[in-house]
């Protein structure tokens, strides 16, 4: 199971593991070539910028150059005399209007002529000005060097051209400072009148209405007498001023970088050559102040450039947009997409191809390993075959046969092969006709053959087999499987046996069944049948249909029957309370005789219903047979005899009264006094009189108890006081006999529900029976007591006892004990069995022993009769009649 | 106690048993109305303004019964309140509750009783309720 789950892990890992590492690999690749894209990209922006950052350098570098030249050919204007007129100077730079075609000058100071000037000819260069009107006519009166004061010499500005204004500026700031004044200027001045070069300024502010504009200015000397080549002493001497250019750094670059449609490139410029001091100290100018710096994708180049005399710094930079066209920017991401998306793809299919495979793969490995199990399988099922299986040549010599064939005959395979198959028939016929039915057929199926087992006893086989034949249809032999079925055999004549018994014991309940049904059917009484527990009617007996006037649907259910039937007052019979529903309820049989049939002619008939379950082995009720019998004419000839015997009392009564009344004169003398010895028959008279009063009245009771017209009138009854009042009635007669009567009765009993007068009238019988069937001065005990939910009395004499035959009887109607009938003449023998009934009539059971003084190893004190009647608890059920007891 | 004979009624139809009683109450000094049937009673009773201190009248008569009769002594307010003794052959259950119910006095078997019993009993109740 474990190398099982390993494989599996493993099949899966191999499954997965492979396209996720080429899906890896690929991935890397894909990175190695964005990134070699990304910097190839990069060379190719850095070669455009070199580029570029060239074509700017040279751009301004070709500037200056004609901002040189135009310079020098001022100077040439200069030099051709050795002053220069304002108006000249003006002319000449209307005419070239240099200021517009080169743009950069800055707007006031533009390009100007600075006449050198000594502390000796000041007043009278001062004077000239004022009085030159080449320009203006009114001159300039109020011309005058600035700053005022006295200095060594001056460098007075005379002449400018602004930028904006063609106009020469007369009243401009500038006219007639002094250019020495300013510190940033005279150093470049100074250094250009020395070396006969032009000179580039520092950083300055620029005069004007911008605050913060910043530029720079280049100087070129004017020596006259057209001075070439000489010492510092002689330019000194020669100078005649200064040529001046004021230039604007942002228009200035800003110009040259617009010019030159270089789009996202940043320019600096710094006032110095020192690389690492690239500072806003000495920035010159900077195209985007706000340009990201050390942005990584951003490109720097610093380029040295020097302006007459001065190194300066130019800082090129690329800006976020600067780049190649927007294809070849792409590219990477192309490749890096391309790639991921390619390595994705090829992964999947990679895996999919490796699934199907593996899926392929195990297949065949499970379709192998089940083809060598069922290999195994098969060789296990043939080795250990109890059938054999055998191959013949045509000849009928063995060729083969399976190991099994040991186990029947002894023989191992190996000294079978080779023998002829019919050396082992128990009876070679048997072979002649088993090869007439293979030519044939050409197969036989559960052929049976006895053959010679170990010790040559016959062992019974069935053969299954069928002829070999070659391609041309020649008989090549015979293969077959020989199954042993000895067993078989003799469970097939145990089987052929027992079903013989079968058939007979079938026969035998079908001959009872029919019996059974014969009886049931001509039985005179009703029989039906019930499912349980629906109580639906399944089958019904002749009788019973000749009873109810029907036959019966065993689909109609019981509450259909019911309405034919009625309790003897004519209301309907309630369904719960007939026999058959009661004998499925309680399981027990169930007897009823008031039930009334409403025929289909509208003739009523009343039945005996009897339902008795029916159980099966297990105790379970599977049906209820219910017998029923017509009992109106045996109800009808009861109530006749019943009514007679009531009618025949009454009668009686009448002439007994009589009698009794008279006898009742006679005696007490109404009619004379009578002599001792009439006296005495008189009241034998009497005595006998009475005895059949008591007769009568015995009688009334059995019949009124018979006819079941009583009524029962339970009232919450103590028993010890109803046992007293008995007492106190009795009393008379235990005297007569001087017997003595103990009455004990338990503590803590219940009042019970009892009709009194009736139980009275059990307790009086029996009593009176004790009493008459005691000798005189006998013992008589009556005990109550409870016992679980029965009240028990028991009433106990020392009498003369019943003798063992007539036990039996002694409930019977005029039963009289054979040992009494001469001893006590008067008893009717209707007591008990007027007790029993009353007994019974009130759900309790009455049963006694006794013993005669004759029995044989009776131990003392045993003698006499002892009767126990129980009475339930519950109370006794009320019952409606017309008759009491004693009436 | 008054100084006069208690008069008795007796209804019975059993001649021999009327005799029987009529002889053993006047034995006992009661004057008897002897009557064999419940017309015969109601007719004297109609005609004599003396009525019986107590009626002693069997159930079955041959012309009505107990039942019947006491309604008719109903019937009259001055024979409403005769007291009637039942002395029967049968006394069903039912029987003896109507006539009780009805006014009877006192329902007696008559083979339970002798005569002297029952007389006894009928004296007592008379000089008791003339008390």
């Amino acid at each position: 199971m474990d190398s099982i789950i390993g494989s599996k892990l493993r099949d899966i890992f191999r499954l997965f593991f492979i396209p996720f590492i080429a899906f890896f690999i690929l991935i890397a690749i894909t990175l190695y070539a964005w990134d070699f894209t990304n910097k190839s990209i990069q060379e190719q922006k850095e070669i455009k910028f070199d580029n570029d950052a060239a074509i700017l350098d040279s751009a301004i570098d070709t500037r200056f150059s004609v901002y040189e030249t135009v310079f020098y050919d001022i100077r040439g204007l200069f030099s051709a005399s050795n002053s220069v007129e304002r108006n000249e100077f003006v002319t000449y730079l209307h005419t070239s209007n240099i200021a517009n075609r080169f743009p950069g000058f800055s707007d006031i100071s533009g390009i100007n002529f600075s006449q050198h000037v000594t502390a000796a000819n000041k007043d009278a260069f001062v004077q000239k000005v004022k009085k030159d009107t080449s320009l203006v006519a009114t001159g300039y009166p109020f011309f005058a060097i600035k700053p005022p004061g006295d200095r060594p010499e001056y460098y007075v500005s005379t002449y400018t051209l602004s930028a904006t204004s063609s106009a020469v500026a007369s009243a401009s700031p500038g006219f007639g400072l002094d250019l020495l004044s300013i510190p940033g200027r005279a150093d470049a001045l100074k250094k250009a009148v020395d070396t006969d070069m032009p000179v580039a300024s520092t950083v300055i502010p620029l005069l004007g209405n911008t605050p913060g504009r910043k530029g720079f200015a280049i100087y070129l000397p004017v020596y006259g007498n057209g001075l070439q080549f000489g010492t510092i002493e002689q330019r000194r001497n020669a100078i005649l001023g200064v040529i001046s250019g004021t230039f604007d750094a942002n228009k200035l670059f800003g110009t040259i970088l617009t010019e030159n449609k270089i789009p996202n490139i940043a320019m600096a410029i710094y006032d110095t050559q020192e690389t690492a001091d690239l500072s806003n100290r000495n920035l010159l100018y900077n195209s985007n102040p706000n340009a990201r710096r050390n942005d990584s994708s951003s490109i720097t180049k610093i380029i040295p450039f020097s302006l007459g005399e001065r190194q300066w710094t130019i800082r090129f930079t690329t800006l976020s947009g600067y780049g190649l066209n927007t294809e070849e920017e792409l590219l990477p991401w192309y490749v890096l997409i391309g790639g991921i998306l390619f390595s994705f793809l090829f992964s999947v299919a990679l895996y999919l191809l490796m699934n199907s495979r593996a899926r392929a793969l195990s297949l065949a490995a499970t379709m192998t390993r089940e083809l060598a199990q069922s290999e195994k399988e098969y060789r296990t099922i043939f080795e250990s075959l109890q059938d054999v299986y055998y191959r013949t040549d045509k000849e009928g010599k063995i060729v083969f046969i399976s190991p099994s064939i040991e186990h029947y005959i002894g023989l191992n395979p190996v000294e079978v092969v080779g023998r002829n198959a019919s050396s082992f028939y128990f009876d070679r016929t048997e072979r002649d006709k088993l090869l007439q039915a293979l030519q044939k057929t050409g197969s036989v199926t559960d052929y049976a053959l006895t053959l010679k087992g170990k010790d040559q006893k016959p062992f019974f086989v069935s053969l299954t087999g069928h002829l070999l034949l070659d391609k041309n249809k020649n008989l090549i032999g015979l293969e077959g499987i020989l199954r042993d079925v000895t067993e078989r055999k003799k469970i097939e004549q145990q089987l052929e046996m027992r079903s013989k018994d079968l058939e007979i014991s079938k026969n035998q309940i079908e001959e009872e069944k029919s019996k059974m049904e014969t009886l049931i059917q001509t039985l005179p009484v009703g029989v039906a049948v019930s499912d349980y527990p629906s109580g639906s009617i399944s089958m019904i007996n002749k009788m019973g249909i000749t009873l109810s006037g029907r036959n019966v649907n065993p689909n109609e259910s019981m509450d259909t029957y019911a309405k034919l039937l009625f309790k003897t007052n004519g209301i309907f019979y309630p369904l719960e309370e007939l026999p058959l529903m009661l004998a499925i309820q309680t399981g027990q049989s169930v007897t009823k005789d008031d039930i009334v049939l409403s025929k289909p002619d509208k003739t009523k008939i009343q039945l005996r219903v009897t339902s008795v379950p029916v159980k099966n082995a297990q105790g379970k009720i599977v049906t209820v047979v219910s017998i029923f019998e017509d009992i109106t004419k045996e109800k009808e000839v009861d109530r006749m005899k019943t009514e007679f015997i009531s009618l025949a009392s009454h009668q009686l009564r009448t002439p007994l009264s009589a009698m009794k009344w008279f006898l009742e004169m006679l005696l007490h003398g109404d009619a004379g006094e009578l002599v001792p010895e009439q006296k005495e028959m008189i009241v034998n008279i009497d005595e006998s009189n009475e005895r059949m009063i008591e007769l009568v009245n015995s009688l009334l009771n059995v019949s009124r108890i018979e006819s079941g017209r009583i009524i029962i009138e339970p009232v919450p009854t103590d028993i010890k006081l109803l046992l007293i009042g008995v007492q106190k009635e009795i009393q008379l007669k235990l005297n007569e006999k001087k017997q003595t009567l103990l009455i004990s009765v338990h503590d803590n009993l219940p009042t019970v529900n009892l009709d009194a007068k009736l139980i009275r009238q059990v307790y009086m019988n029996l009593l009176t029976n004790a009493i008459k069937y005691s000798p005189d001065k006998g013992e008589i005990t009556i005990f109550v007591s409870k016992k679980d939910d029965q009240l028990i009395s028991q009433v106990s004499d020392n009498g003369y006892g019943i003798p063992e035959k007539d036990k039996a009887k002694v409930f019977g109607k005029f039963y009289r004990g054979e040992n009494i009938v001469k001893k006590v003449t008067d008893g009717n023998g209707l007591g008990l069995y007027l007790v029993k009934a009353i007994i019974e009539s009130s759900g309790g059971k009455i049963w006694f022993e006794s013993h005669t003084p004759e029995e044989k190893s009776l131990p003392a004190g045993r003698q006499g009769t002892t009767f126990w009647f129980s009475l339930p608890i519950s109370g006794m059920i009320a019952k409606k009649g017309d008759v009491s007891i004693d009436s | 106690m008054s100084t006069q004979n208690p008069i008795i009624m007796v209804i019975e139809d059993e001649d021999l048993l009327l005799q029987a009683i009529t002889k053993k109450l006047s034995l006992n000094g009661i004057t008897v109305i002897s009557c064999s049937n419940g017309d015969q009673a109601i007719l004297y009773l109609e005609n004599h303004t003396q009525l019986p201190d107590a009626i002693w009248l069997d159930y079955y008569l041959k012309d009505m019964n107990g039942l019947e009769f006491m309604s008719k002594l109903k019937e009259k307010s001055q024979w409403k309140h005769l007291p009637v003794f039942v002395v029967s052959n049968s006394a069903s259950h039912d029987k003896v509750n109507r006539m009780l119910a009805i006014g009877a006095k006192k329902y007696l078997l008559k083979a339970e009783y002798r005569l002297d019993d029952i007389i006894k009993m009928m004296k007592t109740f008379i000089i008791e309720s003339k008390i």
